[in-house]
């Protein structure tokens, strides 16, 4: 299954801030759309997601018109995870996490659905907490949660605009390596908007590099990911260094 | 829309109807001025089999659409976009929602008079003592309006006896007082 985008453009009121993208994404992959504060990340997130309709162009699911799929079935497909979150005090984590099955269950969650939000939360490390309320929790916990509830939803395509910025290092890390994991081991997609180049370097197969509503660059990240293209679409002097682990970004100047 | 804006639009559509309701006592006889008054006031003096007759089947029917929506109500917790994106037509939905409840709460309050304060503080009681699933949530917060009303009403009858008090007089003494525990204790913070 795969997301293409044909010549999209979408805007806000007058304001036309993503300019005729044309790109093909895949599931089995996990693809980081990386770009500036502005450059249009969050917005193309939500325009695949469905949110917004676009101003021209289209976003094909498989070939077929998004706006076109039901919303109930395109919940089923595409689950999104938004930059900032709201939720109802008092609802207990497990809850919150069944939400995601929603678009597959009845009145009442089945077997299935209390194994696969059971499974979200231990993969979330939220099993301790299933029990708890929502609003008791810390700002990286909550995020966790809302990350459980769009596995829970078992779509085709994860959409996550930001999903780590509010976790620790050591979350940042263990999520997006399991969601690695769990991209290549089910071919789902994972298209995912973030600020941290290193964490895209690391985990992702295809960098997507935004700059002012325009598709830079694309393409593997030790491809995109270069000290001029940062240069060219952050404004930011940088040093790309290597060891066993990887390659790594150092930033240590603004231009 | 934000929150403000709700807010702000609530204040000032308040202002009109009290505008609506101080123009009609203006040109109200004395007989229509004291009926107005004691609507206004809020009570149960006009309860009957007939009112409960002719009040079920809206409130019933209210009720069930309400209640078939649970899950919708489940997914909107998370905001309109994350509601949208597990296949809840936001807009449609809470148009809909909203034309329920109004239907429902204007046809209570067309026999009773205006009695605040239920509608907030039931739900209320019932997400601290149940949680927030909706599907638990509903019934047991129409049933918990109903007995804290019962209550408010049996206290309004027999405190200043024979006398009686409004029922609305003490749904707004018992409300202020809950609310303000609610603030004092900082669970306030928590309303949303």
């Amino acid at each position: 299954m795969k997301i293409d985008l044909r010549n999209l453009c979408q805007g806000y009121g007058k304001t036309e801030i993503l300019h005729g993208l044309n790109a093909s994404l895949d599931t089995g992959q996990v693809i980081a759309l990386l770009g500036p504060n502005g450059s249009g990340k969050s917005t193309l997130i939500r325009t695949m997601s469905g949110l917004m309709t676009p101003t021209s162009g289209n976003v094909l699911l498989n070939g077929k018109n998004l706006q076109d799929i039901s919303l109930a079935e395109r919940a089923k497909l595409i689950s999104y995870v938004p930059q900032s979150f709201s939720y109802m005090p008092y609802t207990t984590v497990l809850n919150t996490v069944l939400a995601g099955r929603n678009p597959h269950m009845g009145w009442e969650p089945s077997e299935t659905d209390l194994n696969i939000v059971a499974r979200s939360l231990d993969i979330m490390g939220l099993g301790e907490f299933a029990e708890r309320n929502i609003n008791e929790l810390s700002g990286g916990q909550r995020q966790r949660v809302f990350i459980a509830r769009a596995l829970s939803q078992t779509p085709v395509f994860f959409l996550f605009d930001e999903p780590t910025s509010s976790l620790d290092m050591k979350y940042q890390l263990e999520t997006m390596k399991k969601m690695y994991s769990i991209v290549h081991d089910q071919n789902v997609g994972l298209i995912i908007a973030l600020h941290d180049i290193n964490l895209a370097m690391r985990y992702a197969d295809r960098v997507i590099l935004v700059r002012n509503g325009r598709i830079f660059a694309e393409g593997a990240p030790y491809q995109v990911i270069t000290e001029s293209s940062i240069l060219n679409v952050y404004g930011v002097k940088t040093t790309i260094t290597e060891n066993e682990h990887g390659r790594f970004i150092l930033a240590y100047d603004s231009v | 829309m934000s929150q403000s804006v709700i807010i702000l639009g609530g204040v000032v559509i308040g202002y009109l109807f009290q505008a609506g309701v101080t123009a009609l006592k203006y040109l109200s006889d004395d007989g229509a001025l004291r009926e107005i008054t004691v609507w206004l006031m809020g009570g149960m003096w006009g309860a009957s089999w007939t009112s409960v007759m002719l009040l079920l089947p809206i409130v019933l029917v209210c009720f069930l659409v309400t209640y078939s929506h649970s899950k919708d109500f489940n997914s909107m917790s998370g905001g309109d976009d994350v509601a949208k994106s597990l296949g809840v037509d936001v807009e449609k939905f809470r148009f809909r929602s909203l034309i329920i409840m109004t239907l429902c709460t204007s046809a209570c309050i067309a026999f009773t008079g205006i009695i605040g304060f239920i509608g907030l503080m039931a739900p209320h009681i019932c997400r601290i003592l149940i949680g927030n699933d909706q599907r638990y949530l509903i019934p047991a917060s129409a049933l918990m309006g109903g007995l804290v009303l019962l209550i408010s009403d049996s206290v309004g009858r027999v405190i200043i006896a024979p006398a009686e008090l409004p029922v609305g007089v003490i749904m707004y003494i018992i409300g202020g007082i809950f609310f303000v525990y609610l603030i004092w204790t900082g669970q306030g913070r928590r309303i949303e």
